[in-house]
């Protein structure tokens, strides 16, 4: 019967495309395990340090490449990368540098002053600057490159000799040297980039100087980095392979975590941490980073425009905020309740022996009081609904609910908790649409002006409306200045100016939330929690031991 | 109606579902804690009977905004059984909160989606069908075509996209003030309506040619009173059960919505935010069973007696589609 | 999320009436049914079809385009460390400073030649590579969740077919029944704590061996087996009160003979049916399985491109889907009339 072979012709149709996902689905086969293997936490955007801006792409460019300096892994403070020594001239505006002679890109090709001179300018490209591009505005005549005026040649970076390379700068700047371990000035191949402009980051054209190779690159399943034999320090690199994982969902990650899979997990769900804080492979410490509430002193609408921008008003919802509650009840790792912007533990600023600028306690009576003072002021008697906005995240919200708690029991105020996915928020930051909005912020680098930086007039992170002329030149002052302790001090005279203005809310300085295998050893805790792999090592013997127990 | 009485499970479904109606909508005169007070110290308790807190009126925080009959009904409360309130017999959650009373409260809220959605999804679902069906021919034809087209578009961003805008539009001082949970509503109801309308489709396109319809169209009557007194009370079985099937169809988006971070917004709970918050509770190191048992109990009961009661109805009114 | 799924399945009757009519007459004067090749109405009807997918995807590329660029924040506003000259330039590199106009014919232009761009996201690759290496992997995760869905879901409707009424039948249906009703994140959360956690067979995520797929399949595959369910023993009902079945078992089959030579073919039309818009609702509907077993699947890519504004490779997505839903739904309404001859094409 025919149609009866039609049918068969169908079902056999259906067999073969189960079968076909069946095969496809094996073909994924089995990777063998990698010596170290560490969760990301998000699919990096690029492997071109020019294209990347965030702390995930740090941690892998960190393998595949590596600057100028590089940050020790304990203390941070800049040691020799490719230069193996570098001087600075008297007035701090020459920066020599003297590229180490076994330096070697890893297809062997000597790396030279002119990589850097490449890449630099590369970075600065008028027609496709790196995301980080201001960073290089330092540099003589680097803004005018940027902006099309003049030509790479007159850009202050040179190499006069092979292994000489020079960097004039406009002003001289504290932190140049840290600045010159950030991923995202990075030295790439020139050969390999102007040979495949579009395909050079990907494993079979990639050519990279760090103690890593790219072996393999699956998008949003894992990134395969091999020992790199060509490396100036190959001795010291323990590790021979290394997987990084993409995964997302912290809980998924903790799941990894515990069934041997991950030896690294960046971050915990907030759910279990109260528990993990007994084990001894959870050990948080410090970070660079700060979570604040941004208040929006422009606000459209007059009505809560007049009670925003009070600086009354403000310090109110500060004093009422109960930061300790929400440190120990809700994120609950330790983080430290902030009365200041900057966080503690910035060298010669907020580290054990100075002092910088800090706001009182909390103080209910005294936030009742400024409350009616504010009422009484304006001859309203009804302060009108506030909004609070966060992006899409659990702990966001429960923080705010905390403080929509406070606000509302405390001061009588009426708030309301709006969240938004991350696009829409960050639009809704930008354009000023919000009334009070949580931010965050971590340090790029470890200096206070990192943070105090953010809020000079018409900041591109700005995103409060608060704009003084007097706070923007304190911060051009401090840039200027070549003596530490007189630019610390400026930066105090800044911080306070902030404070007393309050355009932000202080809540919390943070914590990294690492949960690192105990025979995981080379890695050491530090305040941007940046932790090279070239030092990490396994102990074999303690991993035997803990296995076999 | 015969059939549906001899059905026990469906009969089961109706009254535990009217039970469950009449308990979440009479929650707030009942001595169940407020859902939004918080207390750090007590969280993450398990179930336990009695309670630590004295109940205020003060701790329903925008009590002014809230619905009048609801604000009533707490006051009431609060004269009948004063500062008392049951425990947290479901536990708290890990800001120390009555997990029940959050249930209870979510459960407003996520039944008005479920039903209000599918209201609308009727509402449009009904018209755009019945009139498709009626029209017939080539306006038939593009009509079905449009629903095809909009059937194969991804509605995650349809969704996203309109709850923008509706952010947008909520900024304008002085403009009109739209209530986020009321365009929520419009959102899914508008994705739902396009299998309402093929169905209401077919079913009148099967009945349009029976001989009283042309009747009555020989007599000049026009096609709104032949759509409203003829065909749309022929569906009316077809639109019952499709209501009981289609509300938790929504309630189960909804919890989808939720686990992106799209669902409704705090203080407000719905059982689907309860459930993809509890998700984080169910890991290995430490298991605060009642985060999920509770919510996902309470939204898989209820969609069970809905299946059920759907499956009921079906049988009952309309042999032919007997069990599809 | 098996909305697509559901709806299609109970979409089923109004449609069979009319089927049911037009084969009324097909049946009379074309006995054998339609063939593959020897006639043209298959050709004619693919070639219709076709239009009406390119018709459906250009509305859908267009509305797509203009809906995602009227929600605020484009793809490089959200980056917090981009200074307003480096968003500028960025912006002027991807077209994003043109009219909007101008962008959409542009963009239209490159996806007719296939050219979908780059990722705004990821910047290393282009959209297409994306999908192509996502593609495998929802395939092959869909594919299995479909084999559970069909083998657990048909054995399942065939037994309380069978036993009508009976415990067992019951009970099944009650399963299948919570199936349906439980969103699948939770599914996911109990069964990775039983088999991952406490009885260590399964591991936790990622992509791997059959082994990463197992529970994650599942989990997708859950809800539509309930539904496979529930149609199986409809269809079988309805089928076994037939006359011809009854016949057949008055000329001495056995149960079994009658059940596979006979029932089954007809019993399983409503799967069919449902065979469309569940593998389109499988291979898109495993967001939420992808993000929680961390499967590099296109699902992540779908939402991530949303929440980031990755227009092209949200647009990609877009395209992919609708594409994959309109073949799915063709090819069941060719399957269908193979399997039923007195349906025909329209």
């Amino acid at each position: 019967m025919r149609r009866d072979r039609n049918r068969n012709l169908f079902a056999l149709g259906l067999a073969l495309l189960l079968l076909g996902g069946g095969v496809l689905a094996l073909q994924g086969a089995t990777v063998e395990r990698a010596d170290f293997t560490f969760n990301n936490a998000s699919e990096p955007q690029s492997l071109d340090p020019k294209v990347v801006s965030g702390v995930p792409e740090g941690r892998v460019l960190r393998c595949l490449y590596e600057g100028l300096t590089n940050m020790h892994p304990k203390t941070l403070v800049p040691v020799p990368g490719m230069a193996e020594r570098w001087e600075v001239s008297e007035d701090g505006r020459t920066y020599t540098f003297h590229i180490r002679k076994n330096a070697r890109w890893s297809n062997g090709d000597p790396l030279t002053a002119e990589d850097f001179v490449y890449s630099w300018r590369r970075f600065l490209d008028p027609a496709m600057p790196a995301k980080y591009a201001q960073l290089l505005w330092l540099v003589v005549k680097g803004r005018d490159f940027f902006d099309g005026k003049v030509p790479s040649a007159e850009v202050g970076i040179r190499a006069p000799e092979p292994h000489t390379f020079v960097v004039e700068l406009v002003h001289p700047t504290a932190y140049f040297l840290d600045l010159c371990s950030f991923y995202p000035l990075f030295p790439v191949h020139r050969a390999t980039v102007e040979a495949h402009p579009k395909t050079w980051s990907k494993p079979r054209n990639f050519v990279g100087n760090g103690p890593f190779l790219l072996e393999a690159r699956t998008i949003r399943d894992r990134i395969r980095l091999r020992k790199n034999p060509q490396y100036w320090d190959a001795d010291s690199v323990r590790l021979n392979t290394v997987d990084i994982l993409p995964v997302e969902d912290h809980v998924t990650g903790l799941n990894l975590y515990l069934t041997g899979v991950l030896d690294w997990e960046t971050d915990v769900p907030q759910q279990v941490i109260s528990d993990l804080l007994k084990r001894d492979d959870f050990q948080p410490r410090a970070y660079l980073g700060s979570y604040f509430y941004r208040i929006n002193l422009k606000h459209r609408n007059p009505e809560k425009a007049r009670f925003l921008s009070d600086p009354r008003f403000r310090m109110a919802l500060y004093l009422a905020m109960d930061r300790k509650a929400i440190v120990e009840g809700v994120t609950k790792a330790g983080e430290l309740p902030s009365r200041a912007l900057v966080p503690p533990g910035i060298p010669n600023y907020s580290d054990a022996r100075h002092q910088p600028p800090a706001l009182p306690e909390m103080d209910m009576e005294k936030a009742r009081a400024l409350i009616e003072e504010v009422k009484k002021d304006l001859g309203v008697d009804k302060i009108p609904t506030l909004k609070v906005l966060y992006n899409t995240s659990e702990s966001h919200k429960n923080i705010a609910e905390v403080i929509q708690q406070r606000w509302g029991q405390g001061l009588g105020l009426k708030i309301k908790l709006e969240n938004q996915e991350w696009g829409t928020y960050q639009a809704s930051q930008k354009a000023l649409d919000y009334d009070i909005s949580r931010s965050a912020w971590i340090g790029d680098y470890a200096d206070a002006n990192t943070f105090l930086d953010l809020f000079v007039s018409g900041g591109g992170n700005n995103h409060t409306g608060y704009a003084d002329p007097i706070y923007d030149s304190l911060i051009e002052a401090a840039a200027r200045e070549a003596d530490r302790d007189k630019r610390r001090e400026i930066l105090y005279k800044a911080e306070e100016m902030l404070l007393r203005d309050l355009p932000i809310i202080p809540i919390y300085s943070y914590v990294t939330k690492n949960l690192v295998r105990p025979w995981v050893k080379g890695f050491y805790p530090n305040l941007q929690n940046v932790h090279p792999l070239k030092f990490v090592w396994i102990d074999e013997e303690a991993k035997k031991n803990a296995e076999g127990r | 109606m015969k059939r549906f009485k001899r059905n026990r499970v469906a009969r089961v479904c109706l009254w535990g579902l009217v039970t469950l109606v009449l308990l979440c909508a009479l929650t707030p005169i009942l001595p169940f804690a407020p859902p939004a007070r918080g207390d750090l110290k007590a969280s993450n308790l398990p179930p336990s009977l009695t309670s630590t807190h004295e109940w205020s009126l003060g701790d329903y925080s925008s009590l002014e905004d809230e619905w009048a009959p609801t604000r009533w009904m707490l006051e009431t409360r609060a004269s009948i059984f004063g500062d008392f309130e049951v425990g947290p017999w479901m536990g708290t959650d890990k800001l120390g909160r009555c997990l029940m009373s959050r249930i209870l409260w979510g459960g407003r809220i996520s039944l008005m989606v479920g039903l209000v959605a599918t209201l609308v999804s009727l509402l449009i679902g009904v018209s755009y069908g019945a009139l498709s069906g009626y029209l017939g021919g080539r306006w038939d034809n593009i009509m079905m075509r449009i629903v095809d087209i909009l059937y194969s578009i991804p509605f995650i961003f349809v969704v996203i996209f309109l709850l923008t805008v509706i952010r947008a539009q909520q900024e304008v001082p002085g403009g009109i003030s739209i209530n986020r949970m009321a365009l929520f509503f419009a959102v899914i109801g508008a994705i739902y309506w396009l299998t309402m309308a093929r169905v209401v489709r077919g079913q009148v396109l099967s009945v349009k040619h029976q001989e009283y319809v042309e009747a009555s169209k020989a007599l000049g009557a026009s096609t709104g009173r032949i759509l409203a007194r003829h065909l749309v009370p022929n569906v009316f079985s077809v639109i019952l059960v499709y209501l009981t099937l289609t509300i938790p169809r929504v309630m189960l988006f909804e919890a989808f919505l939720s686990f992106l971070g799209l669902g409704v917004e705090a203080p407000d709970v719905s059982w689907g935010m309860l459930a993809a918050d509890g998700l984080g509770a169910i890991n290995p190191i430490h298991v605060y069973w009642w985060f999920v048992l509770f919510p996902g109990l309470a939204l898989g009961l209820t969609l069970l007696a809905l299946n059920f009661l759907g499956d009921g109805l079906r049988d009952a009114l309309d042999p032919k589609l007997k069990d599809r | 999320m098996q909305k697509g799924a559901e709806e299609e399945a109970q979409v089923d009757p109004p449609e069979e009436v009319e089927s049911g009519e037009g084969a009324a007459s097909l049946g009379d004067q074309e006995p054998e049914g339609f063939t593959f090749f020897s006639d043209h109405p298959l050709l004619t009807f693919l070639l219709k079809r076709l239009g009406w997918m390119a018709l459906t995807l250009w509305i859908v590329f267009t509305l797509s385009f203009f809906l995602m660029r009227s929600i605020p924040g484009g793809p490089f506003d959200q980056e917090q460390n981009l200074s307003a000259e480096v968003l500028a330039k960025y912006k002027a590199a991807f077209y994003l400073d043109k009219p909007l106009a101008e962008q959409y014919l542009l963009h239209l232009r490159n996806a007719l030649t296939g050219d979908l761009g780059p990722s705004y996201k990821m910047a290393d690759y282009t959209v297409n590579e994306i999908m192509a290496a996502g593609i495998p992997k929802s395939l092959a995760l869909g594919v299995i969740a479909l084999i559970f869905a069909l083998t657990l879901g048909i054995t399942a409707g065939l037994l309380s077919a069978i036993k009508r009424g009976g415990f067992l039948d019951r009970s099944l249906m009650t399963v299948a029944t919570i199936g349906i009703a439980l969103p699948n994140f939770v599914i996911a959360g109990i069964l990775i704590l039983l088999f991952v956690i406490w009885i260590p067979i399964f591991p936790a995520a990622t992509w791997g061996d059959y082994k990463h797929l197992f529970l994650p399949a599942f989990c997708l595959g859950a809800p539509f087996a309930a539904y496979v369910a529930r149609l199986t023993r409809t269809g079988m009902l309805d089928v076994l009160s037939q006359d011809y079945i009854r016949t057949a078992r008055a000329k001495g089959l056995s149960d079994a003979q009658v059940l596979v030579r006979h029932a089954l073919k007809g019993g399983l039309l409503p799967v069919i049916s449902f065979l469309g818009p569940a593998i389109a609702g499988i291979l898109t509907g495993s967001l939420v399985v992808e993000k929680i077993f961390q499967i590099p699947g296109l699902g992540t890519h779908f939402v991530q491109a949303a929440i980031n504004r990755d227009y092209t490779l949200a647009m990609g997505c877009v395209l992919l889907y609708t594409t994959l839903v309109y073949v799915m739904n063709l090819l069941v309404d060719i399957g269908y009339t193979i399997i039923d001859p007195r349906v025909k094409l329209e």
